[in-house]
């Protein structure tokens, strides 16, 4: 079951990074669906998430998102095995 | 292209293609058997080195994926012996085709190394999938005729598109169960005429237009190369390269769709790119594809921390790559640089940009950033085009650097420098050139989505008919992308 609050900061980082307020993001949302996210913008979102939650996502880990939901469970399980 | 080159090929497809929906089991097999004999045919030289350097990849992949511990001497050798192959390939390509951008980089003379065609895909093939085994993303292929297959299967040999061993063995999966159908055949072949009608009809026609702006720059025919004149013909090569390698794409994605085999799309439709960004979306997506996920990805995150140091070091690399692997020149670096500027500069002032212009009505923003793009583009495209340094000054010259820009005589300073002549009749061919290249950029979409989704007898028979009434065979045969 996705975490709503985690969904909600995640959701706030994102309009944060591509400068959208009215952004709205779900766990099937994919680089395509929001125009602003693109290479260039990609990492500068991860740097953002793992700053907020003082994580590490490895490349392969990244590279491997294929939307929100991919990248919320690994985020998800990063942040119990932090705590 | 040669008449004995189009034969073979139409013999080889046919035979190949009346066996393939016989023998089910071994259409691998046959596919493989087809395209080694191919390519033997039309490039004997290129044969060896092909298979050395993908059988190598595999056995040394193959290992890497059984030992228990990560043999980074055995990768790191693999690669290096890739990226060499590539860069002497590319040393040996400013040899002998005079492109030397004024860099001399002549360790040893070449002269007699003979042709090697599609080095340049199948070597970043080798690159990715090695990394791909090593880091455990991918298991290794089964077996050495699936791998030679991934490497040699003609339609994507000599020119891409740049297929992962993934995205290659997913159509893999469908050969065995493929029947013949007529639905996949007429796809098949409307894209082919698609291709062939943009070759002959309009590549060709343009290619001696733009060859006259870059080999007479300095104006020993004409006293006076007007600035617009010179500025149209750079931007006719612009549309040039576009139309000539997403043709030769279309025939190889065709070629490939008789056979129920899907290859990636290589063009999203570049022309109509409204930033810089959204261009390199759009063209010659396998490569960019492949330079974002090895080259890209791997430098920017690696500076991620950094906004700017990521952006500035992931695009420089990026760019410096794609220079040298379209060829070891000057010109080409030049090429690079101005895309690399471009890019910087518009992630650096998305914001600023989206703040100026967002009173602005969405098309006027829109069009007028495909006319940005395209201009931008074409600019870059001067050094792209150019085989020297030289041409590449007296072509700057002639367009910025003139006094006289717009033509004085339309017809003797304009439409008669295109048909190198300004008889009634190259006045005509002139013409239905531009009309032909006007007609295609209206209709390229509409007509292009129709012909990829479901047969379209009439506009087949109708892109046949321009083919036999327009299409030209001259030196412009060659598929431009067919020498990188």
């Amino acid at each position: 079951m996705m975490d709503p609050i985690l969904l909600e900061e995640l959701t706030q980082v994102f309009r944060q990074t591509f400068l959208d307020n009215q952004l709205i993001i779900t766990p099937a949302t994919k680089a395509d669906d929001v125009r602003q996210w693109d290479s260039f913008s990609h990492m500068e979102l991860i740097a953002a998430i793992e700053k907020k939650y003082n994580i590490q996502f490895s490349f392969e880990e990244v590279i491997h998102f294929n939307n929100v939901g991919d990248l919320i469970n690994t985020l998800t399980q990063k942040i119990k095995a932090a705590r | 292209m040669t008449p004995y080159t189009v034969a073979l090929l139409a013999i080889t497809l046919t035979a190949t293609l009346l066996l393939y929906y016989k023998i089910a089991p071994a259409r691998k097999n046959l596919l493989l058997a087809a395209s080694l004999f191919t390519i033997g045919c039309i490039s004997p030289t290129s044969i060896l080195p092909a298979l050395l350097l993908s059988a190598s990849t595999f056995f040394a992949a193959s290992k890497l994926a059984t030992s228990p511990s990560r043999n980074k001497t055995l990768y790191l050798t693999c690669q290096l012996l890739q990226v060499s192959a590539l860069l002497l390939f590319n040393l040996h390509l400013v040899n002998t085709t005079g492109h030397t951008g004024n860099v001399s980089i002549k360790f040893f003379s070449t002269g007699n190394l003979l042709k090697i065609a599609g080095i340049g895909y199948y070597t970043l093939q080798n690159i990715s999938y090695l990394q791909d085994v090593y880091k455990k993303r991918i298991q290794p292929a089964a077996n050495l005729a699936d791998f030679l297959l991934y490497q040699l299967f003609l339609p994507h040999f000599f020119s891409g598109p740049i297929l992962t061993y993934t995205e290659f063995t997913a159509n893999l999966a469908q050969v065995k169960q493929a029947t013949l159908q007529k639905e996949t055949l007429l796809l098949g072949a409307q894209r082919i005429v698609w291709g062939l009608t943009k070759k002959l009809a309009l590549a060709n026609r343009l290619s001696p237009m733009v060859a006259f702006c870059f080999e007479n720059a300095d104006a020993v025919t004409f006293t006076t190369p007007y600035g617009f004149t010179t500025w149209t013909g750079v931007c006719l090569f612009t549309l040039q390269l576009y139309i000539d390698f997403s043709a030769f794409m279309d025939i190889c994605i065709g070629v490939s769709l008789l056979f129920g085999i899907r290859l990636k799309e290589n063009f999203n439709y570049p022309l109509q790119a409204d930033s810089i960004a959204d261009f390199w979306r759009k063209w010659h997506i396998s490569l960019m594809d492949w330079l974002k996920m090895y080259v890209f990805y791997p430098v920017s995150y690696r500076f991620r921390k950094n906004k700017t140091t990521a952006i500035l070091a992931a695009t420089i690399t990026t760019f410096l790559i794609s220079a040298a692997w379209h060829g070891l020149a000057l010109t080409f670096f030049l090429w690079a640089a101005c895309h690399c500027c471009y890019l910087i500069v518009e992630s650096f002032t998305k914001k600023a940009r989206h703040h100026l212009f967002s009173n602005l009505p969405p098309r006027l923003i829109h069009y007028g950033g495909i006319l940005v793009t395209f201009s931008a583009v074409s600019f870059a495209h001067l050094f792209f085009r150019s085989t020297n340094t030289t041409v590449t000054q007296q072509v700057f010259h002639n367009i910025f650097l003139n006094p006289h820009f717009w033509p004085q005589n339309w017809t003797r300073d304009f439409f008669a420098i295109f048909q190198n002549g300004g008889t009634f009749r190259q006045l005509c061919m002139c013409a239905t050139s531009f009309t032909l290249l006007i007609a295609f950029l209206l209709l390229e979409k509409r007509t292009a989505e129709a012909l990829k989704k479901t047969p379209q007898p009439y506009v087949t028979i109708t892109l046949i008919w321009l083919l036999l009434l327009f299409g030209v065979i001259n030196a412009g045969n060659q598929f431009i992308y067919l020498q990188f």
